[in-house]
Protein backbone atom coordinates (compact mmCIF):
# COMPACT_ATOMS: atom_id res chain seq x y z
CA UNK A 1 0.00 0.00 0.00
CA UNK A 2 1.44 3.44 -0.70
CA UNK A 3 1.45 5.70 1.83
CA UNK A 4 2.93 8.86 0.98
CA UNK A 5 -0.56 10.42 0.23
CA UNK A 6 0.89 13.86 -0.06
CA UNK A 7 2.79 13.36 -3.11
CA UNK A 8 0.62 10.88 -5.06
CA UNK A 9 -0.84 12.73 -7.87
CA UNK A 10 -3.77 9.54 -8.21
CA UNK A 11 -5.04 9.90 -4.64
CA UNK A 12 -5.15 14.23 -4.90
CA UNK A 13 -7.13 13.41 -8.01
CA UNK A 14 -9.26 10.93 -6.09
CA UNK A 15 -9.71 13.53 -2.86
CA UNK A 16 -10.44 16.75 -5.67
CA UNK A 17 -12.69 14.42 -7.57
CA UNK A 18 -14.92 13.18 -4.67
CA UNK A 19 -14.80 16.80 -3.01
CA UNK A 20 -18.40 17.62 -2.94
CA UNK A 21 -19.24 13.80 -1.12
CA UNK A 22 -16.38 14.22 1.24
CA UNK A 23 -17.35 17.42 2.48
CA UNK A 24 -21.48 16.33 2.39
CA UNK A 25 -20.21 13.32 4.75
CA UNK A 26 -18.01 15.60 6.92
CA UNK A 27 -20.79 18.61 7.51
CA UNK A 28 -23.44 15.64 8.06
CA UNK A 29 -24.30 15.87 11.54
CA UNK A 30 -26.46 12.38 12.15
CA UNK A 31 -23.62 10.49 9.88
CA UNK A 32 -20.95 12.34 12.39
CA UNK A 33 -23.28 11.60 15.77
CA UNK A 34 -22.56 8.70 18.46
CA UNK A 35 -26.42 7.60 18.08
CA UNK A 36 -25.96 7.06 14.21
CA UNK A 37 -22.70 5.27 14.46
CA UNK A 38 -24.14 3.17 17.38
CA UNK A 39 -26.75 1.74 15.76
CA UNK A 40 -24.90 1.48 12.27
CA UNK A 41 -22.07 -0.76 13.97
CA UNK A 42 -24.87 -2.49 16.21
CA UNK A 43 -26.62 -3.65 12.96
CA UNK A 44 -23.71 -4.43 11.12
CA UNK A 45 -22.78 -7.05 13.65
CA UNK A 46 -25.92 -8.38 13.93
CA UNK A 47 -25.52 -9.11 10.12
CA UNK A 48 -22.12 -10.58 10.39
CA UNK A 49 -23.57 -12.55 13.39
CA UNK A 50 -26.00 -14.24 10.97
CA UNK A 51 -29.02 -13.16 13.04
CA UNK A 52 -30.39 -11.76 10.22
CA UNK A 53 -30.04 -12.31 6.02
CA UNK A 54 -33.28 -11.28 4.46
CA UNK A 55 -34.64 -7.99 3.84
CA UNK A 56 -35.88 -4.92 6.46
CA UNK A 57 -36.46 -1.38 6.53
CA UNK A 58 -35.47 0.38 10.08
CA UNK A 59 -36.25 3.80 10.66
CA UNK A 60 -35.45 6.25 12.99
CA UNK A 61 -36.58 9.53 13.79
CA UNK A 62 -33.17 12.09 13.44
CA UNK A 63 -34.44 13.35 16.93
CA UNK A 64 -34.16 9.85 18.23
CA UNK A 65 -31.08 9.31 16.51
CA UNK A 66 -29.59 12.29 17.97
CA UNK A 67 -30.31 10.74 21.34
CA UNK A 68 -28.83 7.19 21.13
CA UNK A 69 -26.55 6.66 23.94
CA UNK A 70 -24.30 3.75 24.26
CA UNK A 71 -25.22 3.66 28.10
CA UNK A 72 -29.27 3.60 27.57
CA UNK A 73 -29.59 1.09 24.59
CA UNK A 74 -31.00 -2.10 24.57
CA UNK A 75 -29.63 -4.98 23.05
CA UNK A 76 -29.27 -5.16 19.74
CA UNK A 77 -29.52 -9.26 20.16
CA UNK A 78 -32.80 -8.73 22.24
CA UNK A 79 -34.21 -6.51 19.19
CA UNK A 80 -33.49 -8.88 16.37
CA UNK A 81 -34.32 -12.23 18.60
CA UNK A 82 -37.89 -10.17 19.10
CA UNK A 83 -40.89 -11.67 17.51
CA UNK A 84 -42.38 -8.08 16.08
CA UNK A 85 -38.56 -7.78 14.77
CA UNK A 86 -39.06 -10.68 12.83
CA UNK A 87 -42.60 -10.27 11.02
CA UNK A 88 -42.47 -7.01 10.37
CA UNK A 89 -40.19 -5.43 7.92
CA UNK A 90 -41.01 -1.66 8.20
CA UNK A 91 -39.96 -1.23 12.17
CA UNK A 92 -39.31 2.06 13.79
CA UNK A 93 -37.06 2.03 16.75
CA UNK A 94 -36.67 4.86 19.73
CA UNK A 95 -33.54 6.36 21.07
CA UNK A 96 -33.35 3.25 23.19
CA UNK A 97 -33.81 0.16 20.92
CA UNK A 98 -37.06 -0.35 21.18
CA UNK A 99 -39.55 -0.35 18.93
CA UNK A 100 -42.53 1.95 18.47
CA UNK A 101 -44.03 1.44 15.44
CA UNK A 102 -43.99 -1.94 12.97
CA UNK A 103 -45.57 -2.94 9.48
CA UNK A 104 -45.69 -5.35 7.58
CA UNK A 105 -45.44 -3.53 3.99
CA UNK A 106 -45.22 -4.61 0.37
CA UNK A 107 -42.25 -2.66 -1.36
CA UNK A 108 -41.80 -2.81 -4.76
CA UNK A 109 -39.55 -5.88 -6.02
CA UNK A 110 -37.67 -3.11 -8.25
CA UNK A 111 -35.13 -1.81 -6.52
CA UNK A 112 -34.95 1.71 -8.24
CA UNK A 113 -38.50 2.03 -7.36
CA UNK A 114 -38.09 0.68 -3.81
CA UNK A 115 -34.91 3.01 -3.38
CA UNK A 116 -37.27 5.90 -4.22
CA UNK A 117 -39.74 4.96 -1.32
CA UNK A 118 -37.13 4.85 1.08
CA UNK A 119 -35.30 8.38 0.41
CA UNK A 120 -39.01 9.71 0.53
CA UNK A 121 -39.12 8.36 4.06
CA UNK A 122 -35.68 10.06 5.13
CA UNK A 123 -36.93 13.30 3.83
CA UNK A 124 -39.57 13.10 6.20
CA UNK A 125 -37.03 13.62 8.95
CA UNK A 126 -35.92 9.76 9.48
CA UNK A 127 -33.26 7.91 8.83
CA UNK A 128 -33.70 5.18 6.97
CA UNK A 129 -31.43 1.74 7.43
CA UNK A 130 -32.29 -1.06 4.85
CA UNK A 131 -30.37 -4.57 5.89
CA UNK A 132 -30.87 -6.45 2.87
CA UNK A 133 -29.19 -10.13 2.89
CA UNK A 134 -25.67 -8.85 4.80
CA UNK A 135 -25.65 -5.42 3.45
CA UNK A 136 -27.41 -1.91 5.13
CA UNK A 137 -28.43 0.57 2.67
CA UNK A 138 -29.12 3.88 4.62
CA UNK A 139 -30.66 7.48 3.85
CA UNK A 140 -30.38 10.71 5.64
CA UNK A 141 -32.41 13.88 4.51
CA UNK A 142 -33.11 11.98 1.24
CA UNK A 143 -29.00 11.05 0.57
CA UNK A 144 -29.13 7.49 -0.37
CA UNK A 145 -25.34 6.60 1.31
CA UNK A 146 -25.67 2.79 0.19
CA UNK A 147 -22.99 -0.25 0.06
CA UNK A 148 -25.35 -2.18 -2.13
CA UNK A 149 -27.26 -0.92 -5.13
CA UNK A 150 -30.02 -3.05 -4.11
CA UNK A 151 -33.09 -2.62 -2.18
CA UNK A 152 -35.38 -5.58 -3.03
CA UNK A 153 -34.45 -9.59 -2.20
CA UNK A 154 -35.99 -10.12 -5.89
CA UNK A 155 -33.73 -8.49 -7.53
CA UNK A 156 -30.77 -9.36 -5.29
CA UNK A 157 -30.89 -13.13 -5.87
CA UNK A 158 -31.52 -12.34 -9.89
CA UNK A 159 -27.86 -10.52 -9.45
CA UNK A 160 -26.89 -13.84 -7.09
CA UNK A 161 -27.67 -16.19 -10.09
CA UNK A 162 -25.62 -13.92 -12.76
CA UNK A 163 -22.18 -14.79 -13.66
CA UNK A 164 -19.01 -12.66 -12.50
CA UNK A 165 -17.42 -10.14 -14.94
CA UNK A 166 -14.65 -12.61 -15.66
CA UNK A 167 -16.58 -14.83 -17.69
CA UNK A 168 -17.88 -11.92 -19.69
CA UNK A 169 -15.88 -13.57 -23.18
CA UNK A 170 -18.61 -16.79 -22.50
CA UNK A 171 -21.64 -14.28 -22.42
CA UNK A 172 -20.49 -13.12 -25.43
CA UNK A 173 -20.53 -16.17 -27.19
CA UNK A 174 -24.10 -16.84 -25.14
CA UNK A 175 -25.38 -13.78 -27.20
CA UNK A 176 -24.06 -14.57 -30.34
CA UNK A 177 -26.63 -17.67 -29.72
CA UNK A 178 -29.32 -16.00 -28.85
CA UNK A 179 -29.44 -13.25 -31.55
CA UNK A 180 -29.56 -17.11 -34.04
CA UNK A 181 -33.09 -16.95 -32.88
CA UNK A 182 -36.08 -15.56 -35.17
CA UNK A 183 -37.79 -13.43 -31.41
CA UNK A 184 -34.21 -12.00 -31.20
CA UNK A 185 -33.35 -11.24 -34.37
CA UNK A 186 -36.32 -10.00 -35.89
CA UNK A 187 -36.09 -6.37 -33.75
CA UNK A 188 -32.51 -5.34 -35.67
CA UNK A 189 -34.79 -5.90 -39.47
CA UNK A 190 -37.28 -3.94 -41.58
CA UNK A 191 -40.78 -5.73 -41.28
CA UNK A 192 -41.63 -7.69 -44.29
CA UNK A 193 -44.21 -5.09 -44.85
CA UNK A 194 -41.84 -2.33 -45.03
CA UNK A 195 -39.88 -4.21 -47.78
CA UNK A 196 -42.65 -4.59 -50.23
CA UNK A 197 -43.52 -0.82 -49.52
CA UNK A 198 -40.27 -0.03 -50.32
CA UNK A 199 -40.20 -1.89 -53.59
CA UNK A 200 -43.21 0.09 -54.31
CA UNK A 201 -40.94 3.05 -53.54
CA UNK A 202 -37.76 2.25 -55.43
CA UNK A 203 -40.46 0.92 -58.35
CA UNK A 204 -38.96 -2.32 -58.87
CA UNK A 205 -41.74 -4.04 -61.07
CA UNK A 206 -43.82 -6.46 -58.48
CA UNK A 207 -42.77 -9.38 -60.29
CA UNK A 208 -39.74 -8.93 -58.49
CA UNK A 209 -40.61 -8.83 -55.47
CA UNK A 210 -39.72 -11.66 -54.55
CA UNK A 211 -36.08 -11.32 -55.59
CA UNK A 212 -36.16 -8.01 -54.03
CA UNK A 213 -36.84 -8.98 -50.63
CA UNK A 214 -34.43 -12.01 -50.76
CA UNK A 215 -32.03 -9.66 -51.57
CA UNK A 216 -32.68 -6.93 -49.41
CA UNK A 217 -34.08 -9.13 -45.96
CA UNK A 218 -30.99 -7.63 -44.04
CA UNK A 219 -31.78 -4.03 -44.68
CA UNK A 220 -31.38 -2.87 -40.79
CA UNK A 221 -33.94 -0.55 -38.95
CA UNK A 222 -32.94 3.11 -39.04
CA UNK A 223 -30.08 4.03 -36.37
CA UNK A 224 -29.00 -0.06 -35.92
CA UNK A 225 -26.32 1.32 -33.78
CA UNK A 226 -29.02 2.32 -31.03
CA UNK A 227 -30.63 -1.06 -31.61
CA UNK A 228 -27.94 -3.41 -31.05
CA UNK A 229 -26.27 -1.54 -27.79
CA UNK A 230 -29.41 -1.54 -25.97
CA UNK A 231 -29.99 -5.22 -26.51
CA UNK A 232 -26.38 -5.93 -25.83
CA UNK A 233 -26.13 -3.68 -22.98
CA UNK A 234 -29.66 -5.71 -21.30
CA UNK A 235 -28.54 -9.03 -21.90
CA UNK A 236 -24.85 -8.34 -20.52
CA UNK A 237 -26.84 -6.48 -17.89
CA UNK A 238 -29.13 -9.59 -16.84
CA UNK A 239 -26.24 -11.91 -17.30
CA UNK A 240 -23.18 -10.98 -15.31
CA UNK A 241 -22.98 -8.92 -11.65
CA UNK A 242 -22.51 -5.63 -13.21
CA UNK A 243 -23.93 -2.38 -13.31
CA UNK A 244 -24.73 0.07 -16.29
CA UNK A 245 -23.45 3.55 -16.41
CA UNK A 246 -26.22 4.77 -18.72
CA UNK A 247 -24.80 7.66 -20.42
CA UNK A 248 -21.16 8.31 -20.43
CA UNK A 249 -20.18 11.24 -22.09
CA UNK A 250 -16.36 12.11 -22.31
CA UNK A 251 -15.39 15.16 -22.66
CA UNK A 252 -15.84 16.03 -26.64
CA UNK A 253 -19.26 14.90 -25.96
CA UNK A 254 -18.64 11.65 -27.43
CA UNK A 255 -20.88 9.43 -25.63
CA UNK A 256 -19.36 5.20 -24.48
CA UNK A 257 -21.80 3.38 -25.53
CA UNK A 258 -22.04 0.64 -22.70
CA UNK A 259 -20.06 1.19 -19.49
CA UNK A 260 -20.40 -1.17 -17.17
CA UNK A 261 -18.55 -1.21 -13.46
CA UNK A 262 -17.99 -4.62 -11.56
CA UNK A 263 -18.63 -4.68 -7.43
CA UNK A 264 -15.34 -3.76 -6.46
CA UNK A 265 -16.14 -0.07 -8.97
CA UNK A 266 -13.33 -1.69 -11.79
CA UNK A 267 -15.00 -0.40 -15.14
CA UNK A 268 -15.02 -2.53 -18.53
CA UNK A 269 -16.32 -0.41 -21.65
CA UNK A 270 -17.77 -1.87 -25.08
CA UNK A 271 -17.99 0.59 -28.12
CA UNK A 272 -20.71 -1.14 -30.49
CA UNK A 273 -20.18 -0.80 -34.39
CA UNK A 274 -22.10 -2.28 -37.01
CA UNK A 275 -21.34 -3.77 -40.90
CA UNK A 276 -24.36 -3.94 -43.45
CA UNK A 277 -27.01 -1.40 -44.49
CA UNK A 278 -29.98 0.05 -43.21
CA UNK A 279 -33.10 2.02 -44.38
CA UNK A 280 -33.07 5.85 -44.97
CA UNK A 281 -34.62 7.29 -41.46
CA UNK A 282 -37.51 8.60 -43.99
CA UNK A 283 -37.88 4.94 -44.77
CA UNK A 284 -38.42 5.20 -48.27
CA UNK A 285 -35.15 4.29 -49.71
CA UNK A 286 -32.05 2.69 -48.44
CA UNK A 287 -29.94 4.41 -46.10
CA UNK A 288 -26.53 3.95 -44.36
CA UNK A 289 -24.28 1.01 -45.78
CA UNK A 290 -21.01 0.48 -43.13
CA UNK A 291 -18.30 -2.27 -44.48
CA UNK A 292 -14.61 -3.58 -42.96
CA UNK A 293 -13.42 -0.57 -43.91
CA UNK A 294 -15.01 1.48 -41.29
CA UNK A 295 -13.93 -0.82 -38.53
CA UNK A 296 -10.12 -1.45 -39.20
CA UNK A 297 -8.77 0.18 -38.38
CA UNK A 298 -10.95 3.50 -37.30
CA UNK A 299 -12.42 1.53 -35.00
CA UNK A 300 -10.13 0.10 -33.32
CA UNK A 301 -8.43 4.12 -32.86
CA UNK A 302 -11.43 5.33 -31.39
CA UNK A 303 -11.87 2.47 -29.00
CA UNK A 304 -8.12 3.05 -27.95
CA UNK A 305 -8.69 7.17 -27.23
CA UNK A 306 -11.39 6.34 -24.82
CA UNK A 307 -8.73 3.85 -23.30
CA UNK A 308 -6.18 6.59 -23.07
CA UNK A 309 -8.85 9.44 -22.18
CA UNK A 310 -10.54 7.64 -19.52
CA UNK A 311 -6.89 6.62 -18.19
CA UNK A 312 -5.89 10.24 -17.90
CA UNK A 313 -8.94 10.78 -15.81
CA UNK A 314 -7.54 8.22 -13.71
CA UNK A 315 -10.60 5.67 -14.49
CA UNK A 316 -9.57 2.46 -14.16
CA UNK A 317 -10.38 0.66 -17.00
CA UNK A 318 -9.91 -3.12 -17.00
CA UNK A 319 -10.59 -3.83 -20.75
CA UNK A 320 -12.22 -2.07 -23.54
CA UNK A 321 -14.12 -4.23 -26.20
CA UNK A 322 -14.86 -3.67 -29.66
CA UNK A 323 -18.30 -5.38 -30.83
CA UNK A 324 -19.39 -5.37 -34.51
CA UNK A 325 -22.66 -6.35 -35.88
CA UNK A 326 -22.23 -7.92 -38.95
CA UNK A 327 -25.57 -7.94 -41.04
CA UNK A 328 -23.66 -7.82 -43.96
CA UNK A 329 -25.66 -10.11 -46.91
CA UNK A 330 -22.93 -12.25 -47.30
CA UNK A 331 -20.64 -14.31 -45.25
CA UNK A 332 -17.59 -12.42 -45.00
CA UNK A 333 -14.59 -12.60 -42.99
CA UNK A 334 -13.93 -10.77 -39.38
CA UNK A 335 -14.14 -7.12 -39.69
CA UNK A 336 -11.23 -7.06 -37.44
CA UNK A 337 -9.31 -9.83 -39.60
CA UNK A 338 -5.27 -8.66 -40.22
CA UNK A 339 -5.84 -5.20 -37.69
CA UNK A 340 -1.88 -4.13 -37.86
CA UNK A 341 -1.08 -3.11 -34.21
CA UNK A 342 2.43 -1.52 -35.81
CA UNK A 343 0.16 1.19 -37.24
CA UNK A 344 -1.11 2.30 -33.81
CA UNK A 345 0.52 5.43 -32.06
CA UNK A 346 2.86 5.44 -29.28
CA UNK A 347 0.54 6.50 -26.80
CA UNK A 348 -2.35 3.73 -28.64
CA UNK A 349 -0.12 1.18 -28.03
CA UNK A 350 0.42 1.56 -23.98
CA UNK A 351 -3.46 0.87 -23.94
CA UNK A 352 -3.49 -2.15 -26.58
CA UNK A 353 -3.29 -4.57 -24.03
CA UNK A 354 -6.28 -3.83 -22.32
CA UNK A 355 -8.40 -3.72 -25.53
CA UNK A 356 -9.92 -7.05 -27.12
CA UNK A 357 -11.62 -7.24 -30.63
CA UNK A 358 -14.80 -9.57 -30.05
CA UNK A 359 -15.62 -11.66 -33.13
CA UNK A 360 -18.23 -10.01 -35.00
CA UNK A 361 -21.31 -10.98 -33.73
CA UNK A 362 -23.65 -12.55 -36.94
CA UNK A 363 -27.05 -11.05 -37.60
CA UNK A 364 -28.95 -12.79 -40.23
CA UNK A 365 -32.78 -12.21 -40.82
CA UNK A 366 -33.14 -16.11 -41.66
CA UNK A 367 -37.01 -15.38 -41.92
CA UNK A 368 -37.85 -11.87 -42.53
CA UNK A 369 -41.21 -11.11 -40.83
CA UNK B 1 -0.19 1.42 45.68
CA UNK B 2 2.14 -0.28 43.29
CA UNK B 3 2.75 0.56 40.07
CA UNK B 4 2.48 -2.78 38.33
CA UNK B 5 -0.63 -3.01 40.43
CA UNK B 6 -2.05 0.22 39.35
CA UNK B 7 -1.13 -0.47 35.43
CA UNK B 8 -3.25 -4.10 36.11
CA UNK B 9 -6.36 -2.24 37.57
CA UNK B 10 -6.28 0.31 34.78
CA UNK B 11 -6.19 -2.10 32.32
CA UNK B 12 -8.77 -4.41 33.62
CA UNK B 13 -10.98 -1.13 33.66
CA UNK B 14 -10.24 -0.60 30.11
CA UNK B 15 -11.04 -4.56 29.06
CA UNK B 16 -14.06 -3.95 30.63
CA UNK B 17 -15.27 -0.70 29.26
CA UNK B 18 -14.17 -2.44 25.83
CA UNK B 19 -15.88 -5.85 26.30
CA UNK B 20 -19.21 -3.61 27.65
CA UNK B 21 -19.15 -1.28 24.22
CA UNK B 22 -18.84 -3.92 22.23
CA UNK B 23 -22.00 -5.73 23.51
CA UNK B 24 -23.69 -2.66 22.74
CA UNK B 25 -22.79 -2.80 19.84
CA UNK B 26 -23.57 -6.58 19.53
CA UNK B 27 -20.54 -8.05 19.81
CA UNK B 28 -21.39 -10.63 22.22
CA UNK B 29 -17.73 -11.73 22.99
CA UNK B 30 -14.18 -10.35 21.40
CA UNK B 31 -11.12 -12.66 20.81
CA UNK B 32 -7.77 -11.91 23.10
CA UNK B 33 -6.17 -11.08 20.36
CA UNK B 34 -8.88 -8.49 18.94
CA UNK B 35 -8.63 -6.76 22.44
CA UNK B 36 -4.91 -6.17 22.23
CA UNK B 37 -5.97 -4.84 18.79
CA UNK B 38 -8.56 -2.20 19.95
CA UNK B 39 -5.82 -1.32 22.46
CA UNK B 40 -3.35 -0.85 20.01
CA UNK B 41 -5.02 1.33 17.52
CA UNK B 42 -6.40 3.16 20.45
CA UNK B 43 -2.68 4.02 21.74
CA UNK B 44 -1.32 4.17 18.32
CA UNK B 45 -3.89 6.64 16.81
CA UNK B 46 -4.41 8.74 19.86
CA UNK B 47 -1.57 10.85 19.06
CA UNK B 48 -2.45 11.85 15.31
CA UNK B 49 -5.94 12.92 17.27
CA UNK B 50 -4.66 14.95 20.19
CA UNK B 51 -1.63 16.03 18.99
CA UNK B 52 0.96 16.73 21.67
CA UNK B 53 -1.09 15.81 24.77
CA UNK B 54 0.44 12.97 26.73
CA UNK B 55 -0.84 9.91 25.54
CA UNK B 56 -3.35 8.41 28.68
CA UNK B 57 -2.65 5.33 27.75
CA UNK B 58 0.70 4.92 27.69
CA UNK B 59 1.04 1.94 30.35
CA UNK B 60 0.92 -0.38 27.13
CA UNK B 61 3.77 -1.49 25.93
CA UNK B 62 3.45 -3.53 22.64
CA UNK B 63 5.37 -5.50 20.57
CA UNK B 64 5.26 -7.50 17.53
CA UNK B 65 4.48 -10.96 15.98
CA UNK B 66 2.76 -12.06 12.77
CA UNK B 67 -0.82 -12.21 14.32
CA UNK B 68 -0.28 -8.75 15.09
CA UNK B 69 0.69 -6.43 18.18
CA UNK B 70 0.67 -7.33 22.04
CA UNK B 71 0.99 -6.93 25.31
CA UNK B 72 1.65 -8.86 28.32
CA UNK B 73 0.34 -6.45 30.47
CA UNK B 74 -3.14 -7.34 28.45
CA UNK B 75 -2.56 -10.77 28.46
CA UNK B 76 -2.44 -10.66 32.36
CA UNK B 77 -5.12 -8.51 32.68
CA UNK B 78 -7.03 -11.48 30.59
CA UNK B 79 -6.69 -14.06 33.29
CA UNK B 80 -6.84 -12.28 36.03
CA UNK B 81 -10.37 -11.06 34.99
CA UNK B 82 -11.48 -14.89 33.56
CA UNK B 83 -9.67 -16.08 37.29
CA UNK B 84 -11.92 -13.43 39.30
CA UNK B 85 -15.16 -14.47 37.09
CA UNK B 86 -15.57 -10.79 35.61
CA UNK B 87 -15.50 -12.57 32.17
CA UNK B 88 -15.32 -15.61 30.79
CA UNK B 89 -13.22 -17.12 28.08
CA UNK B 90 -13.79 -19.75 25.25
CA UNK B 91 -13.40 -20.32 21.53
CA UNK B 92 -15.20 -17.02 20.21
CA UNK B 93 -13.93 -14.76 22.57
CA UNK B 94 -14.01 -13.10 26.16
CA UNK B 95 -17.53 -12.67 27.50
CA UNK B 96 -18.85 -10.50 30.33
CA UNK B 97 -20.01 -12.25 33.16
CA UNK B 98 -19.94 -9.89 35.79
CA UNK B 99 -23.60 -9.04 37.51
CA UNK B 100 -24.77 -5.45 36.52
CA UNK B 101 -24.37 -3.79 39.64
CA UNK B 102 -20.86 -4.31 39.90
CA UNK B 103 -20.33 -3.94 36.04
CA UNK B 104 -21.50 0.03 36.51
CA UNK B 105 -19.58 0.88 39.37
CA UNK B 106 -16.41 -0.51 37.53
CA UNK B 107 -17.79 1.45 34.70
CA UNK B 108 -18.03 4.84 36.88
CA UNK B 109 -16.20 7.48 35.45
CA UNK B 110 -17.87 10.25 37.52
CA UNK B 111 -14.95 11.13 40.26
CA UNK B 112 -11.93 10.03 37.65
CA UNK B 113 -11.47 12.16 34.85
CA UNK B 114 -8.49 10.15 33.60
CA UNK B 115 -10.92 7.38 33.03
CA UNK B 116 -13.70 9.21 31.50
CA UNK B 117 -11.26 10.47 29.04
CA UNK B 118 -9.86 7.04 28.11
CA UNK B 119 -13.70 5.93 27.96
CA UNK B 120 -14.77 8.37 25.89
CA UNK B 121 -11.13 7.73 23.50
CA UNK B 122 -12.43 4.25 23.38
CA UNK B 123 -15.53 4.42 22.55
CA UNK B 124 -14.38 6.58 19.55
CA UNK B 125 -11.79 3.81 18.42
CA UNK B 126 -14.91 0.78 18.70
CA UNK B 127 -17.40 2.80 16.84
CA UNK B 128 -15.15 3.67 14.13
CA UNK B 129 -13.91 -0.24 13.76
CA UNK B 130 -17.87 -1.45 14.82
CA UNK B 131 -18.48 0.25 11.08
CA UNK B 132 -16.59 -2.71 9.33
CA UNK B 133 -17.00 -5.19 12.46
CA UNK B 134 -14.21 -7.19 14.31
CA UNK B 135 -13.00 -9.18 11.75
CA UNK B 136 -11.55 -6.57 10.19
CA UNK B 137 -9.62 -5.25 13.02
CA UNK B 138 -6.57 -7.51 11.78
CA UNK B 139 -6.31 -5.92 8.37
CA UNK B 140 -6.32 -3.01 9.38
CA UNK B 141 -3.76 -3.40 12.76
CA UNK B 142 -1.33 -5.33 10.11
CA UNK B 143 -2.04 -2.66 7.53
CA UNK B 144 -0.65 0.19 10.42
CA UNK B 145 2.81 1.41 9.15
CA UNK B 146 4.73 1.50 12.58
CA UNK B 147 2.73 -2.10 13.14
CA UNK B 148 4.28 -2.74 9.85
CA UNK B 149 7.92 -1.40 9.94
CA UNK B 150 8.31 -2.86 13.55
CA UNK B 151 7.73 -6.47 11.97
CA UNK B 152 9.77 -6.10 9.12
CA UNK B 153 12.98 -5.09 11.38
CA UNK B 154 15.11 -8.03 11.54
CA UNK B 155 14.74 -7.95 15.58
CA UNK B 156 11.61 -6.98 16.33
CA UNK B 157 11.00 -5.14 19.68
CA UNK B 158 9.19 -3.19 22.25
CA UNK B 159 7.12 -1.00 19.68
CA UNK B 160 8.20 2.74 19.98
CA UNK B 161 4.81 5.33 19.42
CA UNK B 162 6.33 8.45 21.23
CA UNK B 163 9.41 8.77 18.51
CA UNK B 164 9.04 11.65 15.81
CA UNK B 165 9.53 9.19 13.05
CA UNK B 166 6.52 7.73 14.48
CA UNK B 167 5.05 6.35 10.87
CA UNK B 168 1.46 6.36 11.62
CA UNK B 169 1.63 9.44 12.74
CA UNK B 170 3.68 10.98 9.31
CA UNK B 171 1.35 8.75 7.30
CA UNK B 172 -2.03 10.09 8.99
CA UNK B 173 -0.49 13.90 8.69
CA UNK B 174 0.47 13.00 4.95
CA UNK B 175 -3.34 11.82 4.42
CA UNK B 176 -4.32 15.17 5.98
CA UNK B 177 -2.03 17.04 4.06
CA UNK B 178 -3.23 15.65 1.11
CA UNK B 179 -6.66 16.87 1.70
CA UNK B 180 -5.57 20.04 2.48
CA UNK B 181 -3.64 20.19 -0.73
CA UNK B 182 -6.71 19.11 -2.52
CA UNK B 183 -9.48 20.21 -1.28
CA UNK B 184 -10.17 24.49 -0.68
CA UNK B 185 -11.58 24.45 2.56
CA UNK B 186 -10.82 21.65 5.29
CA UNK B 187 -12.10 23.50 7.93
CA UNK B 188 -15.27 21.39 8.51
CA UNK B 189 -12.95 17.64 9.03
CA UNK B 190 -12.47 17.29 12.22
CA UNK B 191 -9.10 14.95 13.19
CA UNK B 192 -11.60 11.98 14.12
CA UNK B 193 -12.92 12.78 10.57
CA UNK B 194 -9.89 12.26 8.80
CA UNK B 195 -9.60 8.95 10.78
CA UNK B 196 -12.95 7.76 9.47
CA UNK B 197 -11.94 8.91 6.26
CA UNK B 198 -8.44 7.15 6.20
CA UNK B 199 -10.05 3.69 7.59
CA UNK B 200 -12.51 3.90 4.95
CA UNK B 201 -9.35 4.55 2.38
CA UNK B 202 -7.26 1.36 4.12
CA UNK B 203 -10.51 -0.94 3.75
CA UNK B 204 -11.39 0.05 -0.06
CA UNK B 205 -7.86 -1.31 -0.36
CA UNK B 206 -8.19 -4.31 1.87
CA UNK B 207 -11.46 -5.52 -0.13
CA UNK B 208 -9.72 -4.78 -3.66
Amino acid sequence: MDFNFKNNPVFLNLIKDKEEQILARTNNEIQDSEGFKIIFAGLKSMLKNNAFSGFKAIIMSEEDIMKVKIEDIADFNNLFADEDFSYHNLITLNHKLFIIDKERRSFPSDSNEARAIFSEISQKGFVTFILIKKQINYFIKGVDNSESPFFSLTDINRYNKKRDINEINDVFVEYQESIKERRNYCKFFIELSHLKSLREDLQIPRDEEEKFIKAHKHLLRNKPEDTFRDDLRLFLTSHLRVFQVKEFLLENMRRLDIFLYDEFGEIYLIEVKWVGQSIHHLGKKLGTIYDSTNINPDAFFQTMDYLEELDNKGQNIVRAYLIVFDARQDDLDDTGLNFDSNILTESQTKHYRKFNKVKDFRVINYHAS
Amino acid sequence: MDNNIKELYSTNDDIIFILNTGLKIGWEEIKPQSINRIIYLSKVLYTFVKNAEPNIINYYHFTSNSSGPFSSIINKSIAYLESNEFTSLDSSGIKLTIPNESLNKILDSSFDDIKKQKQEWYKIIMLLLGKYGENKIFSFTINDPLYIENIQSNDPKEIDFESSENKTLNVLNSFKDAFEKSINDTSSISKEEYLELYFDYIFSQIIK
